[in-house]
């Protein structure tokens, strides 16, 4: 932390801290978490919180993700805030049972007699690593009803949303972009933003279920969530000296939805451009286009525009990636395009 | 629960009545129950019987190792942690009189007073009074335990024992009745072989109230080891009871009587 | 191997009355579904009853329990209300589970019973994670997972069983091995013949028990308790049963032969347990064919309770999708 700022890693850091030390209840999952001398997870956000709070509290397990989040669904139908990790967001498949049979179904099947309060975290987004550390899973979860999926583009809002989602009685995937932790030294992303911004030391929380807008425009509305709305930002600004007032909206939290800002957005400007660095097809885009379709239609001019990552796997070499992960000078493309 | 765990074994208990707790021990080759039949039930004290190691129901024998005085003592303060009791009378007959000879030594702080009935050990391995244990486990490991037990049944020793000790010999033939082998040659082996204590100075420090138990007419317990450790327990006291093998009815009704005695004049 | 401890006469009369309870109930749900009076699908567990019972009576009511897809033996021997679990496999409202579950998916945490689940296997790191809870709020419940022979083949079984045990999780896994899994037999599945034996793979002990002697099975299960609940770890008990009934409703079971059947009914484990309670404890018939009687009365009054209560509103369907979010302190 320098100049009072901090990254997103410790951020999220902050808030698990924090959560640990108020609530005997929070408990942490995962590999490589607790470690001594280790490195506090895959990315360094649980670094020195197994000195704090003991290796029982932050539980180091084997590498079974099944048993991960089955145990974190175990643990919370008993009573406990679990914090389950994957190490990348890609495993969570090992275990999709766990989070859409179980997880998501449980208060439901039994008419509400018991409830999941976990907290589930994803590292995503590309980083060179290929197709199966780097995919951005949100789709997946948005198109399970029972879960709660929450995407923060920035720290203050991860510490924010971190302690909702840990309060919250409801199973949360936590989705972290990995451009976004920030971080020094030899755990740092390779070409990842440093976003390090104030953020408050004191308690506070982002409630779930709403989106930030984070620039106000007239002409084209972009709705992007985590790394994207850094670029969309990036491109706000080329478009402005061009003449193009750009709304940005964070959606960074896509369950719930906040459909009535994303619509009141979408009849102000009347053109809407979604970036997202998922797939295209049934990505979280595609369901917040047909919503739009359904709340703005009458006050659109163009139809909805997704920019997202083509339908294929992630491709590992840099080059390649360039071409798969939505950029800049892409949205700043279709943004003008928008505009003729 | 009647059981308890502990070293990998499943260790079999049953508590009953309701006042101090007594915990007592069983003698080798027998099981709580053989307790319980003696002592019925004590006014005001909680009653505490379990299997040792390799006895009765508790599952198993465990490392032939702990077949000893301080390991089964250990087993007995083990239980009472699972009891969550910090003190109790502490008390057994033959293989558990050592037993509490030992706890006495391991566990002091946790006894209110020792109840020792028909010690068969002193302070020496494998002593005379118990070298028939060596021959029985010689010939269940030969023969088997069926074959052994008749091969025992037709020696001049069981013979000439069954006319003069009717019970000595009666409970000698409940050593063959485990289903396993290891669990009867394992015992008989390994624990004549351990001591419940290492020199007589050892008990002098005990000073709380303990009471010994005995009778004449007894060839596996001699009643010169109830003398001996009477008086080198400065708190002990000795009284004698008849031998079960004159009369069982009450050599029971004595000892109980005795226990009633002392457990009510030390609470 | 040391013979089981007989359970004292009250606590073996209970066990005998929720074997029969359960045999009855199942019995006579399946008469209805024969006629087409059973809305729903049906997972019998005839046969099993005394695993059920075994396990449960050696539980506390504050012990948590996970079942399967075959559930209802486990909620009546942990003392689940009839009428809540009749109403629940009529799809009614006032099933335990609001209609919501059906019967796969009984629910009663009341009496420690978890919502059952019907993914082979699923429940098995569910349980090792409940019990890690109890563990880490320092409290001395236990969780059991029930699983059958088929779900020792799954994933979850292999990680659920190896976290509880390199955590020393106060949890005990309860095999159901009936010897198929749906049609498959068992020595299709597996090269092993025990699944007892895979204990030893996560380094817990494992045992094989008759599963059709309910006090052999209270006996075993008294003692993985007892290691769970005085911080000594993980236990797998297998039980060797079976189910007279198919896997399912409609199922009549052709890829077993009637010898076969017949073999295992020779053991009813509701029969030997009423010897036992004559032979050892003098019960006169009288007394047991009471407390059959009674029993009877208590699953007809639960299936007409079912029958006539009303069904869910449509607008409950929707209901209970997500928890209700007050920040907790």
């Amino acid at each position: 932390m320098t100049n009072g700022k901090m990254g997103m890693a410790e951020a999220l850091r902050a808030a698990i801290r924090l959560a640990m030390s108020q609530d005997s209840s929070v408990f942490l999952l995962g590999e490589d978490i607790g470690i001594s001398g280790g490195f506090g997870g895959g990315f360094t956000v649980t670094l020195g919180l197994s000195e704090e709070f003991g290796h029982e509290r932050v539980m180091d397990t084997p590498i079974s993700e099944i048993a991960i989040i089955g145990a974190a669904v175990g643990a919370a139908l008993v009573g406990m805030r679990p914090i389950a990790e994957m190490q990348y967001g890609d495993f969570v498949f090992c275990a999709m049972d766990q989070v859409v049979n179980q997880a998501a179904k449980m208060h439901y099947m039994s008419n509400g007699r018991v409830s999941v309060p976990m907290v589930l975290r994803l590292p995503v987004g590309a980083t060179t690593r290929g197709a199966q550390h780097g995919q951005c899973t949100e789709a997946f979860f948005m198109h399970t009803p029972g879960l709660k999926v929450v995407c923060p583009s920035n720290p203050y809002d991860a510490k924010g949303l971190l302690l909702a989602a840990i309060r919250d009685n409801n199973p949360v995937v936590f989705l972290e972009h990995k451009k976004l932790y920030g971080g020094k030294g030899g755990r740092r992303e390779k070409a990842g933003l440093d976003i390090a911004a104030e953020v408050p030391e004191e308690e506070y929380e982002v409630p779930l279920g709403k989106v930030a807008v984070r620039r106000e425009g007239a002409d084209i509305t972009i709705l992007a969530n985590m790394l994207m709305v850094h670029y969309a930002l990036a491109a706000a600004d080329e478009l402005n000296r061009e003449g193009i007032s750009v709304e940005v909206i964070d959606v960074r939290c896509l369950v719930p939805l906040d459909t009535d800002t994303l619509a009141g957005s979408a009849k102000k400007t009347s053109r809407v451009l979604i970036v997202e660095e998922d797939n295209l097809t049934c990505g979280w885009g595609a369901e917040v286009a047909a919503r739009l379709g359904e709340a703005a239609f009458y006050y659109l001019d163009k139809p909805i525009v997704r920019i997202a990552a083509p339908d294929s796997p992630l491709p590992c070499s840099p080059a390649l990636e360039e071409a798969y992960v939505p950029s800049v000078e892409q949205i700043v493309r279709e943004a003008r395009r928008l505009m003729l | 629960m009647p059981y308890f765990y502990r070293d990998n074994i499943d260790f079999y208990f049953e508590e009953y009545g309701s006042g101090s707790p007594f915990i007592i021990s069983h003698g080798l080759g027998g099981n709580l129950a053989q307790i319980r039949e003696l002592i019925g039930e004590l006014p005001n004290i909680s009653l505490i019987l379990y299997d040792n190691r390799g006895h009765g129901r508790t599952s198993a024998v465990g490392d032939p190792k702990k077949l000893n005085f301080s390991e089964m003592a250990d087993d007995m303060a083990a239980l009472l942690d699972r009891l969550g009791i910090p003190a109790a009378f502490i008390g057994g007959v033959s293989m558990g009189a050592g037993i509490a000879l030992a706890f006495s030594r391991r566990h002091r702080d946790r006894a209110r007073g020792f109840i020792l009935s028909r010690p068969a050990w002193l302070n020496v391995p494998n002593p005379p009074n118990l070298s028939i244990l060596g021959t029985i486990a010689d010939l269940v490991e030969k023969h088997g335990s069926k074959s052994a037990l008749q091969l025992f049944r037709n020696s001049e020793t069981f013979i000439s024992l069954k006319e003069c000790f009717p019970e000595t010999a009666r409970s000698l033939i409940e050593l063959f009745s485990p289903s396993s082998i290891e669990k009867i040659v394992l015992p008989l082996r390994f624990i004549p072989a351990s001591v419940p204590f290492e020199s007589f100075d050892q008990l002098q420090s005990i000073v709380e109230p303990t009471l010994v138990v005995a009778n004449h007419k007894d060839p596996v317990h001699p009643f010169e080891y109830a003398e001996r450790l009477t008086s080198a327990i400065p708190s002990a006291a000795l009284r004698e009871i008849p031998s079960k093998s004159v009369s069982v009815e009450e050599h029971r009704h004595q000892f109980q009587r005795l226990l009633t005695e002392f457990l009510s004049g030390v609470t | 191997m040391t013979s089981p401890t007989i359970p004292a006469r009250g606590m073996l009369l209970e066990m005998f009355r929720r074997m029969v309870l359960i045999r009855r109930f199942e019995d006579y749900l399946y008469g209805l579904f024969l006629q087409g009076l059973v809305p729903g699908t049906l997972h019998q567990c005839q046969g099993q009853e005394a695993v059920a019972v075994g396990v449960c009576s050696a539980l506390r009511s504050d012990d948590a329990i996970f079942s399967t897809h075959r559930p209802v033996g486990h909620f009546i021997a942990k003392g689940s209300s009839l009428r809540r679990i009749a109403a629940e496999l009529w799809g009614k409202a006032e099933g335990c589970a609001g209609g919501k579950g059906g019967q796969m998916h009984l629910v009663d945490t009341s009496v420690g019973a978890f919502p059952s689940n019907a993914i082979v296997g699923a429940n098995i790191p569910i349980a090792t994670g409940a019990a890690l809870g109890f563990k880490l709020r320092g409290v001395d419940r236990v969780a059991v997972s029930f699983f059958g022979d088929g779900a020792a083949n799954i994933g979850a079984f292999h990680e659920g069983l190896n976290l509880a045990a390199v955590k020393d999780a106060p949890v005990i896994f309860v095999c159901e091995n009936n010897l198929y899994a749906a049609s498959t037999h068992i020595s299709h599945a597996m090269r092993i013949s025990s699944i007892a034996e895979r204990a030893a793979s996560y380094g817990i002990p494992g045992f094989s028990v008759d599963g059709m002697d309910v006090v052999a099975v209270y006996d075993s299960a008294m003692k993985a308790v007892e290691r769970a609940r005085f911080g000594n770890g993980p236990t797998l008990l297998e039980y060797m049963t079976f189910r007279y009934a198919g896997h399912s409703r409609g199922d009549p079971g052709g890829y077993r032969t009637k010898e076969e059947l017949q073999r295992w009914r020779e053991q009813d484990p509701v029969r030997k347990c009423r010897e036992l309670l004559a032979q050892d404890f003098q019960l006169e018939e009288a007394d047991m064919v009471r407390i059959e009687n009674k029993c009877q009365e208590e699953i007809e009054d639960a299936v007409e309770f079912a029958r006539s209560s009303p069904e869910p509103a449509p607008e409950t369907c929707t209901e209970h999708v997500y928890a209700p979010s007050e920040v907790q302190r």
